[in-house]
């Protein structure tokens, strides 16, 4: 075989490696992607399900205190907190902590957090009292922390 | 051979690159979907908050905008516009419509960055008649603070359960010689600042929250043509005055206007302008009933008096207000020596009355404040003013029913409850019970 029949096989050789490297980096992040993109809809859709448990306590909402007492009378659900896990907030506000962990089917853990002013206040230029709660949702990366996935906000008022 | 293997590893490569911009091209979308996701999301939060606002507005308000009349839409802010919601991080636009005065249809959407979410509600519409069911001396629905030298016979209700929501001072002696009964779920003894041996009565809670709502405002008659205006001594027939427009009443220096209301059974109507009585009589002849609808001014002073001596059911008015001056409060004020008997009814208006003033009749204001002072008098079988703050401070006495947002009393008030008072409620409706949620979707 002459030298430079040598040379092209070997250069096809150290090119199929490198395809097949590549294919194969591709591959895990391809995976790497579909896995991400599952865990953030998962998160997103966690945030969506307490924002519209939030709103199912318009009914009979009367005052700041009501919504605290739907809370508190859902033992395992909702805990009031001095924190919002690592996340510096207004200290005046009211802060909850979601116990309900969301934990995906890849076994990551999700947690929430959700602040509430202390009273009622006027909503928009038509000063409709309610209060605008904001949810958090985090992702424990390491023990104790604790990386924000997502934020929302929706208001509650009496309905 | 060397040619087929670079025609190979060049078919390889080539599908490698087809496979990588397609494995980018599927990252950028997951992306892109996740952001979709979220701003979905906090769209859809949006427009849920928004229909919320809407819904309170149309429920708290008699005047809503978003209760337009039948057949009319009510766009907010704009067509094909939407107004910034800082908090929510977004905005909103608004819509409804008033199908047949029977369903509203509000259409509430979101809008989060470019992502849009729309949900649609139809809320029933309908009206009752207005007869609240009052059988206490005072209601409120926040608090109630009575002085050292106030007396209330009669029953207290107050919907609070907030904590000294009720202040009956330190002095150990009655101040409710009736029940006081506190919102559901509260405890009195938390509920009320002071002493509990200031109420001679029952203490307790209420097992339902009591709602006392405005009546509608009634849409002012259609007017058949214009008649005179009266600024001097005069009588006034049903012909000069029934179904007309009269710009102007105003009298003063000891005038005197009779106004005959017809024979038994009339109900005659008088559309005026301003009405402005300065120590001046408006008398009431015949037996028919009198509506007057008043458009931008009412004044009672001096020794002014209107319907004195006459039968106080015969005489129903109607203040719809200074629409120009919508952004600070407006006052009627009763002072002087002056009485008014018969009932009113103010829109948005505050009600003064003080002096020796004195009242004879409901009245129904949607203002935020009544104040009586110095020895006002009212014989009313309601002062119904469930969104005002009512202060008493004087030698004040109310014989009948106080309906507030807040009480305040200060001085020597008496109320007396009286469940003879023959007042009888003017024929007014409320948006009903049944304004409830048809679909939301």
């Amino acid at each position: 075989m002459a030298t430079g029949q040598t040379l092209l096989a070997l250069a096809s050789i150290v090119l199929l490696s490198i395809i097949t490297m590549s294919i194969r980096s591709m591959y895990v992040q391809s995976v790497n992607t579909t896995v991400e993109s599952q865990e953030m809809a998962d998160a997103l859709n966690y945030g969506r399900d307490i924002a519209e448990e939030l709103q199912s306590f318009a009914f009979g909402f009367e005052n700041i205190g009501v919504i605290e007492n739907q809370m508190n009378s859902m033992p395992g659900q909702y805990q009031s907190s001095s924190t919002v896990l690592n996340e510096k907030t207004s200290s005046a506000n009211n802060l909850w902590i979601v116990e309900r962990q969301e934990e995906t089917q890849i076994g990551r853990q999700y947690y929430a957090s959700v602040e509430l002013p202390t009273s009622m206040q006027p909503l928009t230029s038509h000063n409709q009292q309610g209060v605008i709660a904001i949810i958090r949702i985090f992702e424990e990366k390491e023990e104790n922390e604790f990386e924000k996935i997502a934020e929302y906000s929706t208001a509650v008022l009496p309905l | 051979m060397g040619k087929y293997a670079l025609i190979i590893v060049g078919a390889l490569i080539f599908s490698v690159l087809t496979y990588s911009y397609a494995l980018k091209n599927a990252l950028f979308h997951s992306n892109v979907r996740s952001v979709q996701s979220y701003s979905q999301n906090q769209a859809h939060n949006i427009s849920q908050s928004a229909a919320m606002v809407a819904i309170n507005d149309i429920r708290n308000d008699s005047n809503s905008n978003f209760h337009p009349s039948a057949g009319q839409t009510y766009v907010f802010p704009g067509a094909d516009q939407f107004s910034p919601w800082g908090d929510m991080h977004g905005e909103y636009h608004l819509e409804v419509m008033n199908q047949a005065d029977t369903l509203l249809n509000l259409q509430s959407t979101g809008k989060f960055k470019d992502t849009i979410y729309r949900i649609n509600i139809g809320l029933s519409k309908g009206t009752t008649s207005w007869n609240p069911i009052i059988d206490q001396a005072i209601h409120a629905e926040n608090s109630v603070s009575l002085g050292g030298n106030d007396f209330v016979k009669g029953d207290v209700t107050i919907n609070s359960i907030q904590s000294s929501a009720v202040n009956l001072g330190s002095q150990p002696k009655v101040k409710i010689d009736g029940s006081l009964m506190v919102g559901p779920g509260g405890d009195p003894e938390s509920v009320v600042a002071g002493n509990l041996t200031n109420v001679g009565g029952n203490t307790g809670a209420m097992l339902d929250l009591l709602k006392y709502t405005m009546p509608l405002f009634p849409d002012y008659p259609a007017v058949s043509s214009t008649g005179s205006s009266v600024y001097s001594s005069t009588s006034l027939s049903t012909s000069d005055y029934n179904g007309k427009y009269i710009p102007e009443i105003v009298l003063s220096g000891n005038s005197t206007l009779n106004i005959d209301t017809g024979e038994e059974g009339d109900e005659v109507v008088m559309h005026v302008g301003k009405f402005d009585v300065q120590s001046s009589s408006v008398n009431l002849a015949g037996s028919g009933k009198l509506t007057m609808y008043v458009d931008t001014h009412i004044d009672l002073k001096g020794k002014g008096t209107v319907n004195e001596g006459g039968d106080v059911n015969q005489l129903m008015v109607y203040y719809k207000g200074n629409q120009e001056v919508e952004l600070y409060e407006e006052t009627l004020d009763f002072g002087g020596n002056t009485y008014f008997n018969g009932s009113l009814f103010a829109d948005k208006a505050n009600i003064k009355l003080y002096g020796t003033a004195g009242i004879q009749g409901n009245v129904i204001t949607g203002g935020d404040h009544v104040d009586l002072k110095g020895n006002a008098e009212a014989i009313s079988r309601s002062i119904f003013a469930p969104n005002a703050t009512v202060e008493s401070n004087g030698t004040v006495y109310v014989r009948g029913s106080i309906i507030s947002y807040q009480f305040v009393g200060s001085g020597t008030t008496t109320v007396e409850y009286d469940p003879d008072l023959d007042t009888e409620w003017p024929d007014l409706e409320q948006i009903g019970e049944d304004f409830v949620v048809l679909y939301w979707n």
